[in-house]
């Protein structure tokens, strides 16, 4: 949701960095920061995720993470995956405990189906990645519920706490011409919603032909503007990781079988989100830094909790 | 505002009642002889004794009493040729005097009133300047900005380089009262700050004052910029102007009734991308364009020998426009100030002056756009009414008596954020504050003795808010004009002068002062998007105590002047973003801040050198600026981003001959602080960061060096037109300082890896530029 509804998308810094790109020239130096000489920090990212159509086990990746002059790559990666922490879900009087899972454990078809649906192929992953989950599917993620998320990694806990919010669909999909000029193959993609009249935020997602799932550039949003209405907005195709930025950016190709991961999340995990994606935006000449507000207390990352369903359709006018 | 009236009416009542009326009272305007514009600050002194004397007021007004006797009255002003008048002076007399500019040369950029201030007056960490010297310093582009020149002076400085924002003695940018004949102006710079608003070729004199405020100015806690306009020429249409890199500009005055009834109309555009737009036009950006401009108008009537009438304005904008017509995206981004005053002066008797004005300023900022069927509008500003009245007394040679009431209307509208897609309408529901800001001040320069002086002033002020308002904290409603909170504070001032002989004086001073509106910024630096807000429930009043100390003496063989001035400040409520806020435009930014305390404290030296051939002066600051939030990082003291604990600059003007003056300035500060990076984490195959404590590092240091030349063919034959040249070079040596740091993730697919990059962008790289100016008095 770019550019829409969003306008907490609207971020004065782009704006800016055009004036500058008009305006100016300007010279760019490569400079060693300081080096803080700290010990490196726990990363939690973990999610729970519910939904009607069959979830996403509960899992949680735990890292640890780089000082500025590490190099970030096959050699360093692996070596960053805390192993051994024990990890557990609590929810009203039960605890499940997430087992850890490494790459290396998995027979290779199981390997190869787990990488897949990540939206790698076994031969461009040499890294043994590790998680913690929840193999047997003992959580049944329930809306409106509260799950207590804890870590202990050697002398160091990481705990959060969510509640997955209630789920507001979206009412309906369609596909019209976009605006301006862009090729004829390209469409626009809409959609219905009926927000209730009370807080909400949501996260989206977008699916391109059985890729992987991909956040947008801005892909949360609270209700503040639109709390209690019903409305048509546009949703954008999310930018890939490899994608440069053209005149079919955002649009949808004819033809194409697409989804959307349509999810509502809390406040804490909107903080977050917002404040990592802003975070990247704001390097400007006139922007101060912004401290990625995570909801997890002793480390750094995410406890998310989800309510999500996924709408698959094929692109036609 | 009823009490505050009543209060000043008694005030004024008590203080003439116990006037004397032994001396004989000289008074009147001084003007200059060819335009009829007032002259401020003029010395006026008798002669055979020194201690006597006075200096004419913002109005160039000026009321003299002493003994009656035979007498050598002198007028002196730095430029101009003095006047001296021998009489007998038996009588109360009205002396209106013109004095001529002095022959070219040997000025400078700092005024002499300084020279005498320093060691005779009471005021502290004051500067005047005029823009006829101002406009011959190097400056950016070759455009004369009246705020970068006050940077070059010590307690002065800017967030980032090239910005027109001011810090003063480490004070936020809000906390600068900027005047416009009166009218507060809210957003001083054009393009991001690059440029002030101010058309050099309007304006007549600006004061600075660092700290130790006088009593007749409030309203903010850390300096006062009053900007005075031209009131246009009274003998003689004249039509003047430039053409330079980024903008043109012409002026056109004249009397409509000779030394009766003036007009002066002043305006400056750029044009950049106007160049730009027929190649523009031929892509799929048609419709992109940024332009700003500044409109000055000022019309003044002489009633009679007691009354005179001014009406002033000025219309300022930036207006950025964006389309991508493949996209059929376009925003529109227009934002700037309207300020409009009304004066009255009159003069009760030849003791007594009266000023009474009316005044209303709208600032304003707006994003428009829109796409196919949805369309946005984000819109911000101030509107002020004004409404005050100031006598100022002089009841002999040793009192200057000001007492005076000033009313405000405030109305600040925050980010409201309107939008429609199709048929559905949106809005962010956030309503404007209003407020009602009163005032009331008495004060008296007392010369004590001949070794002793004391300015002693006392400000009260009170602020209103009124509703419509409801309570984020306790859900309360309150309706039109119903009072939500109101505050009161007292504003003490004092300055004591001990001249040690006659060419030194230590000088010492505390100040309290209390400011209710508030710009809270999200940036480096101000930006035209930053809103202000009023105190309220939530947000109290920023508070600050100034304590300052100073030394200031005359080496009169070589004609320099010396001073060397401590300050220390104590600041209460200053107000910040919580920590990891995002500006959404949803949420009501009053519950965003938190509020914290700050120190700032430094030494400041000042060499001038006014006089001669060679002139400028050197200036270095040795300072600290800190703040203390409990809500961020735990309380822990921070620098702020405008800390430079070094500040020097040289400024150097050489006049080589009638034709050719040549100028440099040089420039160096610590490096501004940032706040560095901690770690980088991975989130979603992504790299991150983790930022350290706040401001906890600093970039590299900062100088440079800029030259300028000016030519000029003015001459006692060429009073009817002259032109001049001006070439200047900006950051002669190229010095790549820092603008700003950003962090660059690249991938290295064959290798697999990724490498965090820190890079430092410069932007001010060496900039020649050339200006063509011209005068021409038509008739």
């Amino acid at each position: 949701m770019e550019n829409k509804i969003n306008f907490g998308g609207l971020k004065t810094s782009w704006i800016y960095s055009i004036l500058f790109i008009i305006g100016l020239a300007s010279c760019e130096e490569v400079v060693t920061p300081p080096d803080l000489n700290h010990p490196p920090s726990l990363v939690v990212e973990a999610y729970i995720e519910s939904s009607a159509s069959g979830s996403t086990p509960v899992y949680a990746i735990l890292t640890e993470s780089y000082s500025f002059s590490d190099t970030i790559g096959l050699n360093t990666i692996e070596s960053k995956f805390v192993k051994g922490a024990t990890v557990y879900v609590a929810y009203g009087s039960d605890s499940i405990q997430l087992q850890q899972l490494c790459l290396s454990d998995l027979p290779e078809p199981v390997r190869v189906e787990v990488l897949k649906s990540l939206g790698y192929s076994i031969d461009s992953v040499t890294i043994d990645f590790c998680i913690y989950a929840d193999l047997q599917n003992l959580i049944d993620p329930e809306r409106q519920k509260e799950y207590r998320f804890h870590a202990y990694a050697g002398s160091r806990y990481a705990h959060a706490s969510v509640i997955i919010p209630d789920y507001v669909p979206l009412d309906s999909i369609w596909f019209e011409k976009a605006p301006g000029n862009p090729p004829d193959s390209f469409v626009q993609m809409f959609c219905y919603i009926k927000d209730p009249p009370i807080n909400n935020f949501y996260r989206y997602f977008t699916q391109v032909s059985n890729s992987r799932f991909v956040a947008g550039v801005s892909s949360v949003v609270d209700d503040a503007f639109f709390n209690g209405q019903e409305f048509k907005f546009t949703l954008n195709r999310a930018l890939g990781a490899n994608e440069e930025f053209d005149e079919t950016t955002g649009l949808w190709k004819l033809g194409d079988t697409v989804a959307v991961k349509w999810c509502l999340i809390d406040q804490s995990q909107y903080d977050f989100w917002n404040t990592l994606e802003v975070s990247k935006q704001r390097q400007g000449p006139f922007s101060s830094y912004i401290r990625i507000n995570g909801n997890v207390d002793g480390a750094l990352g995410v406890w998310a909790g989800s309510s999500c369903e996924i709408y698959k359709v094929i692109v036609k006018k | 505002m009823k009490v505050a009236l009543a209060l000043w009416l008694g005030c004024m009542c008590f203080v003439t009642a116990f006037s004397q009326k032994k001396n004989i009272t000289v008074s009147g305007y001084i003007k200059e002889k060819s335009t009829h514009e007032t002259l401020i600050g003029v010395n006026i002194y008798i002669k055979e004794n020194p201690s006597l004397g006075t200096v004419s007021n913002p109005y160039g007004f000026y009321s003299l009493s002493f003994p009656p006797g035979s007498y050598t009255l002198v007028y002196s002003y730095i430029g101009y040729e003095s006047f001296e008048l021998k009489q007998d002076f038996l009588v109360d007399q009205e002396l209106p005097v013109t004095l001529s500019p002095g022959i070219l040369m040997e000025e400078i950029v700092i005024s002499d009133e300084e020279k005498k201030k320093d060691i005779e007056s009471t005021q502290m960490g004051t500067i005047e300047l005029k823009m006829d010297k101002v406009k011959k310093l190097p400056t950016l582009m070759g455009e004369v900005d009246m705020l970068k020149i006050l940077q070059l002076l010590p307690g002065v400085s800017s967030a980032t380089e090239g910005s027109s924002a001011l810090y003063v003695r480490g004070g936020g940018p809000d906390q600068n009262l900027v005047l416009l004949d009166e009218a507060v102006v809210y957003n001083t710079g054009h393009l991001l700050g690059f440029f002030s608003v101010f058309n050099s070729d309007a304006i007549k004199n600006t004061t600075l004052i660092k700290g130790n405020m006088p009593a007749e100015y409030g309203s903010r806690i850390s300096s006062v910029i009053d900007v005075q306009m031209k009131d246009g020429n009274m003998n003689h249409w004249t039509v003047e102007g430039g053409i330079g890199l980024i903008a043109s500009r012409l002026t056109v005055q004249g009397p409509i009734l000779k030394n009766k009834c003036s007009v002066i109309f002043s305006g400056r555009r750029t044009y950049a991308l106007d160049l730009a737009q027929p190649f523009i036009n031929k892509t799929k950006f048609k419709g992109t364009n940024y332009f700003f401009h500044d409109f000055n108008a000022k019309a003044n009537y002489i009633l009679g020998k007691k009354d005179r009438v001014f009406f002033s304005g000025y219309f300022g904008r930036d207006v950025f426009s964006f389309a991508d017509n493949d996209r059929d995206f376009d925003i529109r981004l227009p934002y700037g100030n309207t300020t409009l005053t009304l004066r009255w002066n009159h003069i009760v008797s030849d003791k007594l002056f009266f000023n009474t004005s009316l005044i209303s300023n709208n600032y304003s900022f707006k994003i428009a756009g829109g796409q196919d069927d949805f369309k946005f509008a984000v819109n911000s500003g101030v509107i002020d009414y004004v409404a005050k009245a100031q006598a100022e007394y002089y009841p002999n040679s040793k009192h200057t008596v000001r007492s005076g009431f000033r009313y405000t209307w405030h109305k600040l509208s925050p980010n409201v954020v309107t939008g429609t897609n199709g048929e559905t309408d949106f809005n962010s529901g956030f309503d404007p504050k209003y407020g009602h800001e009163n005032e009331i001040f008495l004060s008296d320069d007392w010369h004590v003795s001949s070794w002793w002086r004391v300015n002693l002033g006392m400000r009260l002020s009170n602020f209103i808010q009124v509703g419509p308002y409801t309570s984020q904290e306790s859900g309360e409603v309150f309706g039109r004009n119903e009072i939500a909170k109101m505050y009161f504070e007292p504003e003490p001032r004092l300055i004591v002068n001990r001249k040690i002989n006659s060419n030194s004086a230590l000088k010492a001073g505390v100040s309290r002062a209390a400011q209710y509106v508030h710009l809270v910024s999200s940036s480096n630096s101000t930006l035209p998007n930053d809103v202000w807000v009023p105190s309220s429930a939530v947000v109290k009043p920023q508070i600050a105590w100034q304590y300052t100390l100073g030394y200031y003496t005359r080496f009169n063989a070589w004609d320099l002047d010396f001073s060397v001035e401590t300050y220390f400040k104590d600041l209460a409520n200053q107000l910040d973003y919580r920590d990891s806020y995002v500006d959404n435009f949803s949420d009501e930014l009053e519950n965003e801040f938190v509020a914290g305390k700050g120190k700032a404290y430094g030494i400041e030296f000042l060499l001038q050198k006014n006089v001669g051939n060679i002139s400028g002066w050197i200036g270095y600051t040795l300072s600290r600026s800190e703040r203390k939030f409990d809500e961020i990082e735990n309380g822990r003291i921070f620098r702020t981003s405008y800390d430079r604990p070094h500040d020097l600059v040289v400024v150097g003007q050489y006049q080589l001959n009638k034709k050719w003056q040549l100028s440099a300035n040089f420039v160096y500060a610590t490096g501004r602080a940032y706040t560095p990076i901690r770690s980088v984490f991975i989130i979603q195959n992504e790299p991150q960061i983790e930022y350290g404590l706040r401001n906890s590092e600093r970039l590299k240091s900062y100088h440079r060096l800029d030259f300028s030349a000016v030519y000029s063919n003015e001459s006692k034959n060429s009073e009817k037109y002259y032109s001049t040249w001006a070439f200047s070079v900006y950051n002669v040596y190229n010095r790549k300082n820092p603008f700003f740091s950003y962090t660059d993730f690249e991938s290295d697919y064959l290798k697999g890896q990724i490498v965090a990059k820190s890079v430092n962008v410069s932007i001010f790289t060496i900039i020649p530029a050339v200006t063509w100016n011209f005068y021409w008095r038509i008739k």
